[in-house]
């Protein structure tokens, strides 16, 4: 018998210590999406205009999740401890600081135990697994589409997006003209804040042809001027040595790496954080599962 | 020097019939490490077919064109392959939900069948619990929810001898 108790209240405890943990994973999680969708290295315009924003797609759907999973968390502590009235009502004499009759508390809750009860807090779980199932689809979704979406950075996209789009002053229609603006300021004050030039380097503007070519001649703007190296009151150094092509006066190396590192850890971060927590989530959903089943009614 | 062909004009005056000049490089470092259509020539010195002497400064334009530019059209942005990190997210978490909903099932199909097998013993247990627990005030008994599923005749024997005392 007393080894009995002592399971169950083991049990209990168990279950109660994950799903605090998945509490505090859920605001991790949410604090961590914040911080990806509020854009701290402005590269969101890149990936607006090649429709490939997915990864702030999941990010959203990782911050509600978060907040989702915090709150079942509550939930299903609350559905435990209401089958554990002695280990509810320490917490609450501890939470309001009341000393209470040990005696008292067990006449007043203990005669008034039902076998209705257990049914009610069968429901209450049923409802807690419920919620969690439809929590746990979406960050699943939320994952995958992170983990996915992150194979499509290239190199090659940012470039064909830069030639076509960076300082594209025709555009067809309202959306384009929206995009086009976009890449053209984040390619500006990458270059200048960064200190780089195109994807793969200056040749970007050789090799291909570019909007940008059509609106500028060859002998002037070999590359845009934000590739040169600038003085303190943001002028070229010297233009005539940037348009030469002078080492030292213009930047060399591209920025590819600057681009892919925040994309790539915004999307290892919320793809792989949010297995982790799907993987705890599991194993404490059948931990619960389990017990639910063992309640009689 | 890259192999690249040169075609060299001379723009603001007339290009005369027998030009053909060769430009000389200022020095072999500039020609490197540049991009392809960056060179730095010497002060040229230029020979016309025209006798009119020429007074005063001009500017001499010089043309570098090199007949290789690819469209970005042609630029192929396909990824290539999955990496391997998507693919084991994909494929683990595609397949947990599914896991859940099965052990969920047997919840449920584990419930009912106990349900079912346990019925007058479960009833007659309460029944004692019920009685027996109002009497035994004072004890640090703690209260669950009959979670056990013990012999129901071990827990009259424990409760009858509280009783008794």
């Amino acid at each position: 018998m007393a080894k009995d108790d002592s399971t169950v209240r083991c049990f209990q405890g168990l279950l109660i210590f994950e799903n605090v943990i998945i509490g505090m994973c859920g605001i991790a999680l949410t604090a961590e999406c914040i911080f990806f969708v509020s854009n701290q290295h402005s590269l969101y315009p890149l990936l607006e205009a090649t429709d490939n924003d997915d990864i702030y797609g999941a990010a959203w759907i990782g911050m509600f999740v978060g907040i989702c999973f915090f709150c079942l968390s509550v939930l299903g502590i609350a559905g435990i401890m209401k089958s554990n009235r002695k280990l509810l009502l320490v917490i609450f004499a501890s939470l309001t600081g009341v000393c209470m009759d040990p005696t008292d508390t067990a006449r007043s809750y203990t005669g008034q135990r039902r076998d209705s009860e257990n049914l009610i807090i069968r429901l209450f779980l049923l409802r807690y697994f419920l919620l969690m199932f439809i929590v746990y689809g979406f960050e699943v979704a939320s994952c995958i589409t992170a983990a996915t979406q992150r194979d499509f950075f290239t190199p090659n996209l940012f470039l064909k997006q830069m030639l076509e789009r960076y300082q594209n002053n025709t555009p067809p229609n309202n959306d384009d003209q929206w995009k086009n603006n976009g890449v053209t300021k984040t390619w500006d004050r990458l270059m200048l804040q960064d200190n780089c030039c195109g994807v793969n380097g200056p040749s970007d503007w050789q090799k291909y042809t570019s909007a940008f070519r059509t609106e500028n001649n060859d002998a002037d703007y070999p590359w845009p001027r934000q590739c040169c190296v600038m003085n303190n009151l943001k002028e070229p150094l010297n233009l005539e040595a940037c348009k030469l092509g002078v080492p030292g006066y213009y930047h060399n190396q591209g920025c590819y790496e600057l681009i892919s590192g925040p994309m790539n850890r915004h999307a290892w971060g919320v793809a792989w954080f949010g297995f982790a927590i799907l993987c705890w989530t599991f194993w404490v959903l059948l931990g619960t599962m389990f017990y639910w089943s063992r309640i009689e009614y | 020097m890259p192999p690249l062909w040169v075609l060299l004009a001379l723009g603001c005056l007339r290009l005369g019939s027998g030009v053909n000049l060769q430009p000389q490089l200022a020095s072999v470092t500039f020609a490197t490490s540049n991009t392809l259509t960056t060179v730095a020539l010497e002060k040229p010195l230029c020979m016309f077919d025209s006798p009119a002497a020429l007074h005063g400064t001009y500017e001499v334009y010089l043309y570098v064109l090199v007949n290789s530019v690819a469209p970005y059209s042609a630029i192929d942005t396909w990824p290539g392959r999955r990496s391997g990190g998507m693919i084991v997210i994909a494929s683990i978490l595609g397949s947990l939900p599914f896991f859940l909903l099965i052990g969920f099932a047997g919840a449920i199909v584990l419930s009912l069948v106990d349900v079912g097998s346990a019925d007058g013993e479960t009833a007659h247990d309460s029944q004692i619990t019920q009685e027996a627990i109002p009497k035994s005030l004072g004890t640090s008994e703690p209260s669950y929810t009959s979670v056990n599923r013990g012999p129901p005749l071990d827990r009259a024997k424990v409760y009858a001898s509280k009783l008794q005392d």
